[in-house]
């Protein structure tokens, strides 16, 4: 008989996360790592080329511009989550101990920075500083924090800083610049990006070949992102590329992005058919290609703490923001329909979470049928109000 | 509606069974007490012998009483030292014990290890009852019940997937005794009235294949084939091995679908019961994990104190002051306080782990992994959520009564979250209503 004792504890024994293959920190470094490329496109399109072409007006500030607004917008998230933990929860409970906050240490551990990056590259190219300061604060504050911080917020923090600008300060964006860096301001006269010339499209004023021709001349330009827009999310090639990268590194689930980009695909090719390019794609590859729709698949629809943790609803939820952004970018005054369509939706996911997973451990068939085509039916009607609407 | 049960890769060094699986099986059969539990699965067992009495090998010590009655024998020779001497047991309690002191004579109960020649359908139901086989894959199952069907059966399936990290004894024991593994097969196909059998191994266990592969050629077996799984967890889950085999899934029993699933190890049990006549009293336990200095598959007696057999092949690893003392695989397995835990008939693995770095469990990040590889199609952080406000009616709707605490929902969390404890206690609550 031994007299050795030994530590209890609750299974499994091992981890996955413990390996250092898949934890918290690896999937949060993963997806700044995928966000690189797309900035490093952002700096050179925006600031290095126009410097290196010569382009009127440009200057070394210029040049760096770009980079140093996504870096700032990093960092002032970082500072603004250090804040609120400085001022306002100074006291976090850890297994039923009271435990005083470091804030410095918690907001780098609480990946605050994401969100700011993500604000940084999804704002038009120029956003005055400061205007961009004030939406990292909100999304700090208003969109994550409030709620609880990391994990529990409801809404996707960078694009409430995201909706927050553009509402409030929209006139002050374009009054600076707008959606067009230097070279682009030469180049192309009217308008501001392919996505707010093609309301002349939907209303008849324009035909899509032309709105294709004065900004770039094909599609293909628009896949690579040499286009105008907002400051890193043009290029649809690196969006696949770290889309690729994180479901290699199995950070996001593959499913979501394809679904949402496909639903866009399809519904707006049916729309456009409706509208007299029925027998192009270039309508359809025309809007996944253009405005978040690409960056929106890849770093947006699949932001872990706001899509529903359940299987089947992921996927559900991503083909309902691929139906919205359609609506809005449709139906809406504003030119970008992704944003708003996900917001919108993340206001869902807590009750697709509680359905699905109803549903899909429901036995009877017929339950389950009734259940599935509740939501199909949604998105039908939706649909067809989108069509009704732009052809009657 | 049909859902392919999935499961997930835990890489090759992963699963840490290298650190084992290359020693050959050790015996270690002399004792020098036995420990009898008076509790299986759950079932009382009552006492057969008094205390200061003399037992031979093969003697019924204590029956094991309810629905499925079971006789449990003593596997060594000697004196009854006591009727409740309290020991730690799997299931993580301390429970009475008969207590034997070896007397290393040796001595048989030659009533118990009678044979049958050329056995009938029934006199292998008979002798699977008599000789106390149970399922030695961990449930501890009696094996009887699963033979005692009304219809004719289609398979008698080999479950030799050994799916958790870590276990190897399944392994050793199809490289060093596939032959009797396959006899034992063929009697049970013979119980069960079965066209045909199959050994399911996973498809990264070359050498058990291809021993299993010789046995069957040099037996002429024409109607048993090995069926190869994916090295993912859960492989060796009942349901799924029944679907891969059958295209089909059942409720409760394997038998609906016209299957009958044996562990490899009670296959070798029930050729050594038909056979030899020999009942239950030994078993393969593979002792592992990094706190031990010699890793490796033991067979011992059935009742054997776990220190005892840990000080035989070479204590614990002096490097590591805190350790794990885990019975069962590192997914399922349960962590015991002390080192005096009697080996019991379903206990296939003792893991001894250090004590790793602890880490701070972070916030649900959402990512639903968990929900993605469950099994059984469950949502473990909606039932973790709904069971702590208590809304008991919409954790009904959530079912995690389904839930067969893999473990792999832990498994994969980032954050690190409990998830199977949670849903674990989410089915208890369930279940008592």
């Amino acid at each position: 008989m031994s007299d050795r004792k030994f530590i209890l504890a609750k299974g499994p024994y091992i981890r996955r996360a413990d390996f250092g293959k898949l934890n918290t920190k690896t999937m949060m470094r993963d997806i700044i790592i995928a966000l690189m490329p797309l900035m490093l496109f952002a700096w050179i399109k925006n600031g290095i080329l126009p410097l290196a072409n010569g382009t009127d007006g440009t200057n070394f500030y210029t040049m760096i511009r770009p980079l140093l607004f996504i870096i700032l917008g990093g960092g002032s998230a970082y500072l603004f989550e250090a804040l609120w933990y400085l001022f306002f929860l100074k006291e976090e409970k850890i297994d039923k101990n009271i435990v005083k906050i470091k804030p410095f240490k918690k907001a780098w551990d609480t990946y605050g920075i994401i969100p700011g990056l993500m604000l940084a590259m999804i704002l038009p190219v120029n956003t005055p500083i400061w205007v961009m300061l004030l939406g990292t604060l909100f999304a700090i504050w208003i969109g994550k924090m409030i709620f609880g911080g990391f994990g529990y917020n409801l809404f996707n923090p960078a694009l409430v800083g995201y909706i927050f600008v553009m509402t409030a300060f929209y006139g002050v964006i374009s009054g600076n610049g707008g959606y067009l860096n230097p070279s682009e301001t030469v180049d192309i006269v009217s308008g501001a990006t392919p996505l707010a010339d093609f309301k002349n499209v939907l209303s008849g004023a324009e035909t899509l070949e032309s709105v294709i021709s004065t900004h770039g001349g094909s599609l293909w330009k628009f896949f690579l992102g040499i286009r105008s827009g907002s400051l890193a999310e043009t290029s649809a090639l690196l969006c696949i590329v770290a889309y690729v990268y994180l479901v290699i590194k199995d950070v996001i689930d593959w499913k979501m992005p394809l679904a949402y980009v496909g639903t866009v695909f399809v519904i707006s090719y049916i729309v456009g058919a409706f509208t007299g390019y029925a027998s192009t794609l270039k309508f359809a590859l025309f809007n996944v290609l253009n405005g978040g729709v690409m960056f929106a698949a890849v770093f947006m629809v699949t932001e872990p703490v706001t899509n529903p943790r359940n299987d089947f609803a992921k996927i559900i939820y991503a083909i309902f923001i691929g139906i919205l952004t359609i609506t809005l970018r449709f139906l809406s005054d504003m030119p970008e329909g992704a944003s708003t369509a996900i917001l919108f939706m993340n206001m869902f996911t807590p009750l697709m979470d509680v359905s699905c997973a109803k549903l899909r451990v429901q036995e009877s068939l017929k339950k389950r049928i009734i259940g599935y085509g509740i939501y199909v039916l949604i998105a039908l009607a939706i649909t067809v109000f989108v069509i009704l609407k732009l052809t009657l | 509606m049909f859902k392919k049960i999935g499961g997930i890769h835990i890489g090759e060094y992963d699963d840490h069974k290298h650190i084992s699986d290359y020693k050959e099986i050790l015996d270690f059969l002399s004792p020098e007490y036995i420990y009898v539990p008076l509790v299986e699965s759950g079932s009382i067992c009552e006492v057969r012998v008094n205390e200061g009495a003399h037992v031979d090998i093969g003697d019924v010590v204590a029956f094991r009483t309810g629905r499925f009655a079971l006789p449990v024998h003593s596997s060594i020779s000697g004196t009854v030292v006591s009727c409740n001497k309290k020991m730690w047991h799997s299931s993580g309690k301390m429970v009475d014990c008969i207590q034997i002191k070896n007397d290393f004579k040796e001595t048989r109960n030659e009533e118990s290890f009678k044979k049958i020649e050329n056995p009938t359908p029934d006199d292998i139901k008979q002798l699977a009852q008599s000789k106390g086989i149970v399922g030695l894959g961990g449930s501890g199952f009696p094996t009887f019940v699963k033979y005692n069907v009304n219809k004719k059966m289609d398979y008698v399936i080999l479950n030799g997937a050994e799916c958790e990290p870590f276990i190897t004894a399944d392994y050793r024991l199809m490289i060093e005794n596939a032959k009797e593994i396959l006899k034992g097969l063929e009697y049970i196909m013979k119980a069960v009235d079965a066209k045909s059998g199959v050994v399911a191994i996973k498809k990264n266990k070359t050498e058990a294949i291809q021993a299993i592969n010789n046995a069957i050629t040099e037996l002429y077996l024409k109607n048993v084939k090995v069926l190869e799984l994916k090295d993912e967890y859960p492989a060796g889950y009942e349901k799924y091995i029944v679907q891969r085999v059958t295209n089909k899934t059942y409720k409760a029993l394997p038998a609906e679908v016209g299957c009958v699933v044996n562990n490899v190890s009670t296959a070798f049990a029930m050729y050594e019961a038909v056979e030899l006549g020999k009942p239950l009293i030994e078993r393969v336990v593979t002792f592992t994990g990094y706190g031990l200095n010699n890793p490796r598959n033991v067979r011992i007696k059935i009742g054997t104190n776990v220190s005892e057999v840990i000080e035989k092949i070479g204590s614990y690893n002096t490097k590591y002051n805190d350790l794990f003392l885990i019975t069962g695989g590192p997914m399922t397995g349960a962590t015991m306080y002390s080192d005096n835990v009697c080996i019991n008939r379903a206990m296939g693995c003792v893991l001894v782990l250090p004590k790793h770095e602890e880490k701070a469990t972070e916030p649900c990040l959402g990512c639903g992994k968990c929900s993605a590889i469950c099994p059984m199609n469950l949502t473990p952080t909606e039932i973790k959520r709904v069971f702590t406000i208590k809304d008991t009616k919409l954790l009904e709707a959530l079912k995690p009564n389904k839930c067969i605490q893999c473990g792999l929902c832990s498994y994969v969390c980032p954050s690190r979250i409990d998830l199977t404890e949670a849903v674990g206690k989410a089915k208890a609550f369930v279940m008592k209503r």
